[in-house]
């Protein structure tokens, strides 16, 4: 007998043992080779701290050994928001995409693939070759069989900022040089108030700067937020938020401003303020608003020299407004039984807004269902009768919840972007309507349904085009759109669907083609500080390499175009920083234009962020040059007044949209003629997401009841279906049925449940027609319809529905569960 | 003194074991792999890592999944589905990584095992290869990285072997609560037992031949 040493052993092992271990594997004949390979990695990989932006927010990330380990906010940031810990989950979700996959049917059969298995989830791993091949191949198919009319580039949706990586116009940019595209027009948010405000105050109103804050805090003596929850809001922007309206909100708070908040909801703005609080029921604001212009008339207080001299039509509403052409006065007592709004209080706040220095600052909410023209049109009809509009801290505002709206702004030059490379359009890039036709964007479902069909569009009619494939990025529709069921069989009859995203979304789970995308912390760019504030301009910094195998969306449409024959028509011959340095020395030319110097390029980057002035923006009052002469400076409407008849409506001849303000009874509505559910759904823009962004993320965690989408529901609506705190309920209607986590809380009005929107569609079975959705989805719910012929917007706020205590299988886990040696 | 010999075909076989397992986690089969487990060579591996007690349960279940009445197509894209599902972030809430970042840090990729993976893998000499974009810290690399240092009886296969018990319970219980196929349920439960059964093979410095 012989002892050896454990070295000796070890040797003899090694040596035998590897000789066995190979030809087994080689005669086994089932074993692939082994995934690593002889030879270390020379990597240097990086430590230090960058500062970087997203929708959030300016951070300093740290990172270590290569990884990101901590988002810092900007030490100027006001108001940081706490979604940034998901900001950084975001790179390291367990739901990233790691490589281009394809759905087995579609890679096998084409266009011949059974297109009502897309989202079962059947997808194989490709390599990037073979799927830029496989996306230049479709693209090239589809242009030359049925044209530009074929090619849905209407891809809409929150993309990253940045001022290259801009994937929607990246995208539009290939498609153009391909040969063209469907465009969609407008967007979720404001349909229907974009496209009547034009008609109303000549400009799209939604999208503009605001009376400044520090001049509403100064002046201002009834704040009234009207379907509006700035708080929860304005921690996302478009661009990267400077977060400054919470130093607006906080000078208000701190003077002990009147604050009125309108919601069915207890939003996070009235806890703030200690608010007063209204609850009409849902989609009611109109007959409510209608309700205080009767009182305003009725006790002789409306502001007769303004009506007279700054707005065109009052004669032609007035009728209206007391039952004169419709024998039905629009009282207070009438409102209230529509609204349920006390009569006595809505009288109460007519007369409190004609008595003080008073904002309405209106949500979009409200312009987001059935007839949503009329509210805003309302809104500022009512302000026009209060006559504080272009006075310091009165009248009306449409974006004190959105982006910062009324942070002072600087004077700094404005930062351009890469182009789709088609004519330049006017108003924000988002909203240009070019393509070889253009639908309205909430539309897109009708259109897949009815091509050929005539559709009518502010004042234009038109054809859908017969579409055939989609190409989307940067956007979520299978949670953003209404209807989800009519939507998903409507999307089959797509022969291609092609999505770039860097996470398993719904979309991308019922695409065919799935393209692997960098987040903007893997990238370069370059994007402006402050929508409205134009606060500077920040680099945005790669704060790592680029996981698995992501790509930036110019590079992968840049691949795509080479493969087309129009590489260098994409890439006009710059790279990533060339582009950069190009939007920035664009920016400082007009900057020294104008007096504003900007440093070389270089020390920018080194810099990493460039802060403009603020001149005069904080004294700035919206509409302060047209009250103080509405000759000289007229809005850009037809009469250069604010219209409360519009002729150039009333030509349109739109059964559903009048040419003045008017209470029209939506598809549904909360105890409504002939309503068939007893509660209206709240689908709210959620607390801690931008929209579905940041869902597939630990935040989830924090606010998940039971692993659901929590649903609020009111201590008795609760009781009288038996359920309670924390149960999984079913909420169903005709449309649709999704699980969702019971919150028993008098936050809700009595029939009213709150569903955020944005909560990742979930289907438990995508080929079962209405099978049930086993997160949250609120848009399972919602009507597809359009808010009326004129803005063709979506109704994501028309919704009944009923709730029950789920008592199926169950569907949920508990997620992560920590092994006990890591607790 | 009890003499025991260590058969190098068991080292081999657990080396074949770790690196089959690290393919089972790392993709769904192929469409010749699942033939060659339904009825090839391969069933022929999993018939003989059944006649081992410790993995008789787990082999039923593996067989049972692969037994299906569906053919060979349909059962791909049954496993190819779940596993998608289930590891590659289809799922979504539902997703279970298979990285242990994730089950020691709280659900988040790419924390300090991923560091700590790659100096390991440097230190052996090794990287990834090409072809491979997983993180270090993903339950394949891990697994193959095992066979690679067992199948050269490197001592550092112990601590590998430590780290893997760390994170793998938690993972393996989680698997088997969603796997609704069965195959990587079995998988699963393989694998702990598996290494387990590590645990009843002698160490070489306490043996004599």
């Amino acid at each position: 007998m012989t002892k050896i040493s454990g070295n000796e052993l070890r040797a003899e092992l090694s040596r035998r043992a590897f000789l066995s271990y190979s030809v087994a594997a080689g005669a086994l004949g089932m074993f692939g080779p082994s995934f690593l390979a002889q030879g270390a990695r020379a990597e240097a990989l990086a430590n230090g701290k960058v500062m970087s932006g997203s929708h959030w927010g300016i951070f300093t990330a740290t990172v270590e050994n290569g990884r990101a380990t901590a988002f810092t906010p900007w030490e100027k940031d006001p108001h940081p928001s706490p979604m940034l810990e998901g900001v950084l989950d975001s790179i390291y979700s367990p739901t990233r995409i790691k490589y281009p996959m394809v759905r087995r049917e579609f890679l096998e059969k084409g266009v011949k693939a059974d297109r009502s298995t897309r989202g079962n989830g059947d997808f194989v791993r490709v390599t990037w070759d073979q799927a830029l091949d496989l996306v230049a191949a479709e693209v090239k198919r589809v242009e030359e069989t049925y044209g530009p009319q074929g090619m849905f580039g209407g891809s809409y949706g929150w993309k990253s900022p940045g001022r290259l990586h801009n994937c929607t116009t990246l995208l539009r940019r290939m498609l153009t040089l391909a040969g063209g595209y469907v465009n969609g027009a407008g967007d979720y948010s404001t349909g229907a108030a974009q496209v009547i405000m034009p008609h109303v105050v000549g400009t799209l109103e939604v999208y503009e700067q605001q009376t400044a804050w520090p001049v509403v805090a100064d002046n201002t003596e009834v704040m009234v937020f009207w379907a509006a929850d700035p708080v929860k809001t304005n921690q996302i922007g478009w661009m990267v938020p400077d977060h400054g309206a919470y130093t607006g909100l906080e000078a208000l708070k701190a003077k002990g401003t009147k604050v009125v908040v309108i919601d069915p909801v207890r939003t996070k703005t009235v806890e703030f303020f200690g608010a007063d609080h209204v609850t009409p029921k849902p989609q009611t604001d109109v007959a409510l608003m209608l309700g205080m212009a009767h009182t305003l008339v009725s006790e002789d207080l409306y502001d007769k020299d303004f009506i007279a001299n700054y707005t065109s039509g009052f004669d032609k509403f007035l009728p209206y407004l007391m039952g004169e052409t419709d024998s039905t006065p629009k009282s207070a007592d009438w409102a209230s039984e529509i609204s349920g709004v006390p009569a006595e209080t809505i009288k109460d706040l007519a007369r409190l807004f004609k008595s003080k220095r008073t904002m309405l600052a209106g949500g979009w909410s409200m312009q987001r269902m059935h007839h949503g023209e009329q509210a805003h049109w309302m809104l500022v009809t009512l302000a026009a009768m209060l006559g504080q509009i272009g006075l310091p801290g009165g009248g009306f505002g449409l974006s004190y919840h959105y982006s910062g709206g009324g942070t002072p702004s600087t004077s700094g030059p404005a930062l351009s972007g890469i182009t789709d490379g088609g004519a330049a359009g006017a108003g924000p890039e988002w909203l240009a309507a070019k393509g070889a036709s253009v639908i309205p964007v909430a539309r897109v479902v009708e259109m897949l349904e009815n091509p050929g069909a005539e559709f009518d569009f502010n004042g234009t009619r038109s054809n859908y085009p017969d579409v055939k494939m989609a190409y989307w990025v940067g956007g979520n529709p299978f949670v953003h759109h209404q209807d989800r069921n009519r939507m998903v069989k409507a999307w089959e009859k797509l022969e291609t669907f092609i999505v770039h995203d860097f996470q398993w979304t719904p979309t991308a789970r019922h695409a065919d083609i799935v393209l692997p995308a960098t987040t903007s912390y893997e990238r370069n760019d370059i994007e402006t500080i402050g929508d409205y504030s134009n606060l500077g301009i920040l680099a945005m910094k790669k704060i790592v390499e680029p996981v698995y195998e992501a790509r930036s969306d110019y590079d992968i449409f840049a691949a795509v175009a080479e493969r087309l024959g129009k590489g260098k028509e994409f890439t006009e011959g710059k790279d990533e920083m060339g582009w950069i340095k190009s939007f920035y020395e664009d920016a400082a030319k007009q900057g020294k234009a104008s007096g504003v110097e900007m440093p070389e390029f270089d020390a920018f980057w080194e810099e990493g962020i460039l802060e403009f002035p603020v001149t005069d923006g904080d004294t700035f009052v919206r509409y302060a040059s047209f009250r103080e002469d509405p000759l000289l400076n007229p809005l850009g409407t037809p009469t250069g007044l604010i219209e409360i008849y519009s002729k150039n409506i009333e030509k349109m001849g739109y059964d559903d949209c009048p040419a003045h303000p008017t209470w029209m009874e939506p598809l549904e509505r909360l105890d409504g003629p002939g309503a068939k559910y007893p509660l209206h759904v709240a689908a709210s823009h959620p607390f801690n997401r931008l929209h579905s962004q940041l869902c597939g993320t630990v935040l989830r965690e924090g606010y998940a009841v039971q692993g659901h989408e929590p649903c609020l529901m009111h201590p008795e609506d609760a009781a009288a279906r038996g359920i309670a705190d924390g149960d999984v309920v079913r909420v169903f209607n005709d449309r649709g049925q999704t699980l969702t986590g019971v919150k028993v809380t008098d936050a809700v009005m009595k029939g009213v449940v709150q569903i955020y929107e944005g909560g990742w569609y979930d289907p438990s079975d995508v080929t079962e027609a209405k099978t049930l959705d086993k997160y949250g989805d609120a848009n399972v719910l919602t009507a597809d319809i359009p808010t009326s012929k004129l803005g063709q917007g979506n109704c994501g706020q028309t919704v009944l529905a009923d709730v029950e205590k789920y008592t199926g299988p169950a569907v949920t886990l508990t997620g992560f569960v920590a092994p006990k040696a890591a607790e | 003194m009890t003499a025991i010999s260590l058969n190098p075909a068991v080292v081999a076989d657990r080396a074949l074991l770790w690196h089959w397992l690290a393919e089972v986690f790392l993709t769904p089969p192929s469409a010749e792999r699942l033939s060659a487990l339904r009825e090839g060579a391969g069933a022929k591996w999993l018939a003989a890592l059944a006649a081992e007690p410790a993995f008789a349960e787990a082999l039923t279940e593996i067989r049972a999944a692969l037994a299906s009445p569906l053919d060979a197509a349909r059962l791909q894209t049954r496993l190819t589905i779940a596993f998608n599902g289930l590891f590659l972030g289809l799922g979504g809430k539902h997703t279970l990584a298979p990285n242990e970042s994730a089950w020691t840090h709280g659900g988040r990729l790419f924390q300090a095992p991923v560091t700590e993976m790659s100096a390991l893998l440097s230190a052996c000499d090794l990287s990834l290869a090409q072809g491979c974009c997983e993180a270090p810290d993903h339950l394949s690399v891990e697994l193959m990285l095992l066979a690679h240092l067992e199948a050269h009886a490197d001592p550092r296969a112990e601590a590998l072997q430590a780290r893997l018990r760390l994170w793998l319970p938690g993972f393996c219980a989680a698997v088997r609560a969603e796997d609704r196929t069965g195959f990587w349920a079995g998988a699963a439960a393989l694998l702990l037992a598996a290494l387990d059964h590590a645990t009843l093979i002698p160490q070489p410095e306490e043996r004599t031949v």
